[in-house]
């Protein structure tokens, strides 16, 4: 999958999971506060999980075109 | 604690706000993706949402500890009501007028004691949110009023973290002084029947009327 389309579907995940984070401060009753707590935060995981892995994608293909570089000189 | 008065709160819709901003940014504009743009992702999708979660959490156990919360399943709405009611004479009101109670009135009797007493406390907390959602979400308030009890005994440290069993306000009462090792230990619970108990005026006495209307 190209990256940008990760970044989208992370950023999506990160406003759904900002989303229950907030109604569960506006409306601290049991179901919000442990949707919150659960669903919320292992979305935010998932999404910052998928820009790590667009990071680590971006540092290891710019290491092996190091290396290329370095392989033909 | 409000609002508009937990600093936590509002540090977390602060960050929160700040993360959408970016995030609209990202979605709405399509920058190219720069190393500038992953800097300001990491910031919106990272960082800024890690402190909302962070303060999110705090001001969650904060708003866990308020009456309000507590009172929110309809099941424990009386007992909320009966500990604001400025008339009641249930131990629980009485202590709930007490300022050092306040609006966290449920939580301070109810919290465990001791080093991890509050985690064993929001761990009964999920049990009960549990119980909650299984089992009495839709039963009526009498049937549930009629039924329920305390999982356990209240423990009396919990009375004895304030009242201590070495003042000698308390130790001069001939009540307290002739039971005070069973007190002390727990085999005589504060909010027994016939002592300062019980602490809410409904189970007990529901419990009783059904009792009585059963019998022959």
């Amino acid at each position: 999958m190209k990256p940008v389309r990760l970044l989208q579907i992370s950023a999506l995940l990160t406003i759904a999971a900002l989303a229950l984070m907030v109604w569960s401060m506006l409306q601290p009753t049991p179901l919000p506060v442990m949707l919150a707590m659960t669903v919320g935060q292992l979305l935010g995981t998932i999404a910052f999980g998928l820009y790590g892995l667009v990071v680590v994608r971006d540092l290891v293909r710019a290491w092996r075109a190091r290396r290329g570089e370095k392989a033909d000189a | 604690m409000s609002i508009t008065t937990d600093p936590f709160l509002i540090l977390a819709l602060v960050t929160a706000s700040l993360s959408v901003v970016v995030i609209a940014w990202f979605l709405v504009w399509r920058p190219e993706l720069t190393r500038g743009t992953k800097v300001a992702l990491l910031f919106g999708i990272g960082l800024l949402p890690i402190a909302t979660a962070a303060n999110g959490n705090i001001a969650g156990y904060h708003a866990t500890k308020q009456t309000s919360f507590c009172s929110s399943c309809h099941v424990m709405t009386p007992y909320g009501n009966d500990s604001r009611d400025l008339h009641s004479t249930s131990l629980a009101s009485r202590h709930a007028r007490n300022e050092a109670f306040g609006e966290e009135n449920c939580y301070t009797c109810h919290a465990d004691y001791g080093m991890f007493g509050t985690i064993t406390t929001k761990l009964g907390g999920l049990r009960h949110v549990y119980e909650y959602a299984l089992n009495y979400r839709t039963m009526p308030i009498d049937d549930f009023l009629a039924t329920i009890e305390i999982r356990k005994p209240f423990p009396n440290s919990t009375c004895i973290r304030c009242h201590s069993t070495y003042a000698p306000g308390w130790t001069k009462i001939g009540d307290h002084a002739s039971a005070i090792e069973t007190l002390r230990d727990g085999r005589v619970s504060c909010a027994s029947e016939g002592c300062h108990g019980p602490a809410h005026p409904f189970s007990k006495a529901a419990r009783r009327q059904r009792a009585a209307g059963a019998g022959p």
